[in-house]
């Protein structure tokens, strides 16, 4: 079997000292397959973003971090993982017109001439749907969703191989949600990139991401297909998440029965377990015999 | 008796930003029936929130209402002397903002912040503005109210922090009550126990609500009527199902076919483009650039409100009995189709 793009093992990053140090991103293992998109979703808080960060190098976590094979350490310069915010506004220098912000990630370098510095800047401004003599404006002459297409001109302006986009739709207006995922699953297909999309809303990552992993309070307790998990939650957090995403039909929203997780005793002895071949949940040795039975009947009822 | 509370009729505001007028609110009508929760949905700049500040009189200072009218109870607030909107801003009408974190006072403990506004009743002494203060923590869902009286709001979390406010607001037992994206900060678990919390308020305190959401799945949760907005403008509005299953107008079924559904795995469709600019506002339908049906009508001349039913009318052309007969998105249709069969 193929090597997967990104693969972490037991990553934890930490804050605060002493007694009041806790864990963010406690203990998390997983693997992301080059081409594909990963959703990454919890509430706030979960460490979602503690993740995304730690992969891109912003801290230093405990654990492992294996990146095409070879291990991640110390600063990621080779410009292969990039970042897409979530407030568009606030990841652009007001100050620097839209060509040097998308440019600088190569600018820095000094490999690149002026000229070939340009060139570059007008074909990532051209993939992401804007036009060439926009470098020369400002962001506050930009809408919100044209913003964040200059967010994601800048992050592919080093031919990266994998983008953690970090809720890049949330802060924008639901019609201008679809443009930019949308844009981000063709550039995907042209340009051969992989995803990790971190998002609260379980929408947005049911019909856009491949696989799916739900994080609770610094630990992922499923990991599933996307249809998968949304035709069968195991984890009653999971339950409990899906249940409370509102949907758009007032006669479905009136029937509906919300779930609340309320974590159990038996949490501590709980550990990632294989539940079908591309199914995990954080269970105890009971529960993950439970799963594998519903998950078998579920199999058979639907054939 | 008038069955409506709330009453607004050709409302239109301007802005003054840098010069020039930014027209926030071009003859905006609607009505609110007492005791039911009228939403108002719409994407960012298309005048909700406008709308929602110019009824409690609280628009910014380079706000302008350049005409219209709205009627609370029956009595005009427009042109009310600001001694008149106190008397009725937290009393009669109360609202709810988007973030709870700065609606609270950070140095004020929060049940303090709930029983002066109990003692804005003046036979009501302190003993008594604290029993009634824990009383409504406790109704909307604070745990030991009683302890919690004395704590601060950093000491919360945003939900609980949101279940204050809507104490807050419904200290004085208000008859209206403006929510404005009320649950918009907040995580989708806590969400869906404020919205429960919202519709069992409304049951027992027979509360009437403007709710303002951009979240179609919230709105079609609590609504029980719609109004639709873009541009400064009401483009169609009527009952909760009526916009859901039988949406008229080519904005609202782009923006419902926009909205991804979480419970199929069909991918939504996106409206290409953007709101206009509101310093020179379209003269006709103002979504007619975006929709690709449009007719040459459609640039030329704001359409009149076609009546679709008793409760059910939509600003758009395409609903002349002259005009081609328009269709929906196929997205949207077979959504609707799914959902028919269920």
């Amino acid at each position: 079997m193929n090597e997967p793009l990104l693969r972490i093992n037991d990553l934890r990053q930490g804050f605060g000292k002493g007694k009041k140090r806790f864990y963010a991103v406690d203990g998390v293992s997983l693997s992301v397959n080059a081409g594909e998109i990963f959703g990454l979703v919890g509430e706030s808080g979960c460490g979602k973003t503690t993740l995304g960060r730690s992969v891109i190098g912003l801290y230093k976590p405990e654990g492992e971090i294996f990146f095409d094979g070879k291990r991640l350490t110390g600063k990621r310069d080779s410009g292969d993982i990039q970042m897409i915010f979530q407030d568009p506004t606030s990841s652009l220098d007001p100050r620097m017109t839209v060509g040097e912000s998308v440019g600088e990630g190569l600018a820095i370098k000094k490999t690149l001439t002026k000229k070939e510095l340009r060139k570059r800047v007008t074909e990532a401004l051209t993939l992401v749907g804007l036009r060439p003599e926009h470098a020369s404006r400002y962001p506050h002459e930009f809408s919100g969703g044209q913003r964040q297409r200059i967010g994601i001109a800048r992050a592919i302006l080093t031919s990266p191989r994998m983008i953690i986009a970090d809720e890049p739709v949330s802060a924008l207006d639901v019609s201008v949600q679809a443009q930019i995922v949308d844009l981000l699953d063709s550039l995907r297909q042209r340009l051969g990139l992989t995803v990790i999309f971190i998002a609260h809303d379980l929408a947005v990552v049911r019909y856009f991401c491949d696989r799916i992993a739900v994080m609770y309070r610094g630990k992922i307790v499923e990991t599933a297909p996307s249809r998968e998990l949304f035709a069968l939650p195991l984890h009653p957090y999971t339950r409990a998440l899906l249940s409370a995403v509102p949907i758009p039909d007032p006669r479905a929203e009136r029937e509906r029965r919300h779930f609340i997780y309320t974590p159990t005793d038996s949490e501590g002895q709980a550990k990632m377990q294989k539940i079908s071949p591309t199914r995990e949940v954080l269970c105890t040795d009971a529960e993950a015999k439970k799963y594998i039975k519903v998950v078998q009947n579920h199999t058979k009822t639907a054939q | 008796m008038n069955e409506n509370i709330l009453e607004i009729n050709d409302l239109s505001v301007s802005f003054s930003v840098s010069g020039a007028r930014v027209n926030a609110l071009r003859g905006v009508s609607l009505s609110l029936r007492h005791g039911e929760t009228l939403a108002l949905v719409g994407e960012s700049g298309s005048g909700k929130s406008v709308t929602s500040r110019a009824v409690l009189g609280i628009l910014p200072k380079n706000a302008r209402v350049d005409g219209g009218s709205i009627k609370f109870c029956g009595n005009e607030l427009i042109g009310a002397t600001e001694k008149e909107l106190c008397a009725l801003r937290g009393r009669q009408m109360a609202m709810i903002f988007q973030d709870p974190t700065s609606a609270l006072d950070p140095i004020v403990r929060v049940g303090r912040q709930i029983s002066e506004v109990i003692r804005l009743d003046k036979s009501v002494g302190a003993p008594e503005a604290r029993r009634r203060a824990v009383a409504l923590m406790g109704e909307v869902g604070i745990p030991d109210p009683d302890e919690r009286y004395d704590r601060y709001p950093f000491e919360f979390s945003g939900g609980m922090r949101q279940r204050i406010v809507i104490a807050i607001a419904l200290a004085a037992s208000p008859r209206l009550l403006i929510c404005d994206e009320p649950t918009t900060a907040l995580d989708v678990s806590v969400q869906a126990r404020l919205l429960d919390l919202f519709e069992k308020l409304k049951k027992e305190r027979d509360l009437s609500m403007l709710f303002i959401s951009h979240d179609l799945g919230v709105v079609a949760r609590v609504a029980d009527s719609i109004a639709v907005m873009y541009a400064g403008k009401i483009l169609e509005y009527g009952r909760s199902e009526e916009i859901f299953y039988t949406p008229a107008h080519p904005y609202t079924r782009a923006l419902l076919a926009s909205v991804p559904d979480p419970d199929g795995d069909e991918r939504p469709r996106a409206i290409e483009g953007a709101p206009p600019d509101m310093r020179h506002p379209p003269v006709g339908d103002p979504f007619a650039v975006r929709n690709p049906d449009a007719m040459l009508v459609d640039y030329e001349l704001f359409p009149p409100f076609f009546k679709l039913s008793p409760t059910h009318f939509a600003a758009s052309w395409s609903l002349h009995p002259c005009a081609p007969p328009s269709e929906m998105p196929d997205v949207l249709k077979r959504r609707i189709e799914k959902r028919r069969k269920r």
